[in-house]
């Protein structure tokens, strides 16, 4: 592959303000480019926290009515899982209306996970929450996914990132990782994504937290290749066929 | 070429522009808002024009106003705006105006849900609106196929002069799915020598029009059309065939479940039971005659389609099958998709296991 060069693939290194997957916030802020992978990665993390903690999921997509942790109720909830999502006569619809239960994570003493919409119309939605997220100050972790083709490269995915957070009014606290082509993955997928995170990385000054793929792709990687956190997936979000 | 990884609507859109499309009129409904979304941000940087209209009917009229005058041009939307759509399209058939109208296909009738659907098959294929006229409907099973096909609408509807549909259902305007973007291979095109462009020298209008008052002349112009027509059915007729040579069961299906029936297929054959899927990529024109001739094969002993219908392409079928075969339905309505488990089952069913 000549698209990355090995030695620009590192260990995202925990900053001052930054953040990493062994120091996790009481909250968690998983945002993105609509398609990167958010859900995938928002569903995965909850579960593999639900073995070790109590955890809440809380869907606020209410961009795209596809494709959101909802669809997983009864994996989440079989799990332990506590879900929030938008009311049960809305749940298949993009009606902008929040769920009130909501408000129960700033005070309640668990783990959330907050599963935003794509881009900045995706993260707008928590200028309603600003009093308490300011409180709370939670990690806002960006996924990306280098074969998308609005965040391939650095200045885009840079740029993605800053209207985020000027939609949010939040500072990105971390970089995931989530490159992939479906189940066309390949190992140097993964590694060209590494690549393009720490770029964005460190151009924003935040760690990239992790690199995310399945436990398959990921045996491919020699440790050497790739330095950093490792977070192996299962796909739960599938299509019907699959 | 690298692959990338797009959503099913931003892909087809992509492939619009790509194909020369400069004109995108519309209004918003889900599950095909990403492709307003994706045209209002990129037609500006091609020197296109966005423009989101009051109603799918305003839309409608616009891209008969944006071909008239010659421009490359779509518009897309979800089932109930195409019912809105179908005067303006009858108008462009009978003026024979070239466009590309997509249809991001949900549950129905009425506003029904924003889950996926492929209730408007009739709509689709028979016309939709009044009079007797026929589109070109292309309908991928894949992010790669949808934007192959779209980038080839264009060119299809300025061969024939005639709107060309793109028949997605939700599923497949929604999901994500790695893309290698490659160009149609290239059509002769006729020049747009009926375009209303000013009359640049000459002294005689060029009028576009769907009205013809005397009859005999109306049924001149029917007959023109309706030549047309054959001719789209000679030349621009596609279909897929998987593992349909020595099938017991033969399926047929279109768009998202076509999918779904790969998998079961799959099941089938753990099963030993050989199954082959019959997928029609035009949906009109239908491949009647290949569906018959494989039907008739001696080792087909059932036929299924499996739509997100109540049974709509189903008719097709068993036009295509002539009673030669015991034909059935696997349908979901709704916005609800049906399992490849569900589809092994009713294989079984119909082969008596």
């Amino acid at each position: 592959m000549e698209n990355f060069r090995y030695a620009d693939i590192r260990q995202g290194k925990p900053k001052k303000g930054g953040s990493s997957l062994d120091a996790l916030r009481q909250l968690i802020i998983i945002a993105g480019h609509s398609g990167s992978g958010k859900t995938e990665f928002a569903v995965n993390l909850a579960l593999a926290l639900a073995r070790q903690e109590p955890v809440t999921l809380v869907d606020l997509d209410i961009i795209n009515p596809y494709f959101c942790s909802r669809e997983r109720q009864a994996l989440l909830e079989e799990a332990g899982i506590e879900l929030i999502s938008p009311a049960s006569s809305s749940r298949m619809a993009d009606l902008p209306a929040l769920p009130a239960e909501v408000a129960r994570i700033f005070t309640a003493k668990r783990r959330a996970i907050l599963d935003l919409g794509g881009d900045r119309d995706g993260a707008r939605i928590l200028g309603r929450y600003r009093p308490q997220l300011d409180a709370a100050s939670p990690d806002l972790w960006l996924v990306l996914n280098a074969n998308r083709p609005r965040t391939a490269q650095v200045c885009d995915a840079l740029a993605l990132l800053r209207e985020i957070e000027a939609a949010c009014q939040r500072r990105c606290t971390g970089i995931v990782n989530n490159t992939h082509l479906c189940e066309r993955t390949r190992p140097e997928d993964l590694l060209a994504g590494a690549a393009l995170a720490e770029a964005v990385g460190q151009a924003a000054g935040v760690p990239v937290i992790c690199h995310v793929a399945t436990a398959g792709i990921l045996s491919q990687i020699p440790p050497q290749v790739l330095a950093g956190t490792r977070f192996p997936i299962e796909i739960r979000m599938k299509k019907p066929w699959e | 070429m690298a692959l990338e990884l797009w959503k099913g609507n931003e892909a087809i859109a992509e492939a619009a522009v790509r194909a020369g499309c400069r004109y995108f009129f519309g209004y918003p409904i889900t599950p095909q808002n990403e492709i307003p979304e994706y045209m209002a941000r990129r037609l500006p940087e091609v020197g296109g024009c966005f423009l989101q209209a009051e109603s799918e009917l305003a839309a409608i009229n616009m891209v008969y106003g944006a071909s008239g005058a010659g421009g490359r041009v779509m518009t897309s939307s979800s089932s109930p705006g195409i019912s809105l759509k179908q005067e303006g399209i009858t108008y462009m058939a009978g003026a024979e105006l070239p466009a590309v109208i997509v249809n991001v296909m949900r549950g129905g009738p009425g506003l029904g849900t924003i889950q996926p659907a492929q209730g408007d098959y009739y709509q689709a294929t028979r016309g939709g609106g009044n009079g007797d006229y026929r589109l070109v409907v292309l309908a991928p099973n894949t992010i790669q196929e949808a934007a192959d096909l779209m980038q080839e609408a264009f060119d299809i509807a300025d061969l024939y002069r005639n709107p060309v549909m793109l028949l997605a259902d939700g599923m497949i305007g929604q999901m994500m799915e790695p893309l290698e973007w490659r160009s149609p291979s290239p059509r002769p095109l006729p020049p747009k020598n009926w375009a209303a462009t000013g009359l640049q020298g000459r002294d005689t209008h060029r009028i576009i029009n769907s009205l013809f008052i005397d009859p005999v002349e109306c049924e001149q112009h029917n007959l023109r059309l309706q030549e047309k027509y054959r001719e789209m059915e000679q030349r621009e007729l596609r279909f897929e065939e998987r593992g349909c040579q020595d099938a017991e069961v033969l399926f047929v299906a279109y768009g998202t479940p076509s999918r779904i029936v790969m998998s079961a297929i799959d099941r089938l054959a753990t099963r030993k039971i050989r199954a082959g899927l019959f997928r029609p990529v035009t949906v009109w024109p239908f491949p009647y005659e290949r569906l018959g001739q494989l039907a008739a094969s001696p080792s087909v002993r059932a036929v299924i389609t499996v739509e997100l219908s109540a049974g709509q392409m189903l008719d097709d079928v068993r036009i295509a099958v002539e009673g030669r075969k015991p034909v059935s339905l696997v349908g979901h309505t709704g916005g609800v998709v049906p399992t490849p488990h569900e589809i092994e089952a009713a294989a079984l069913a119909a082969l008596g296991r």
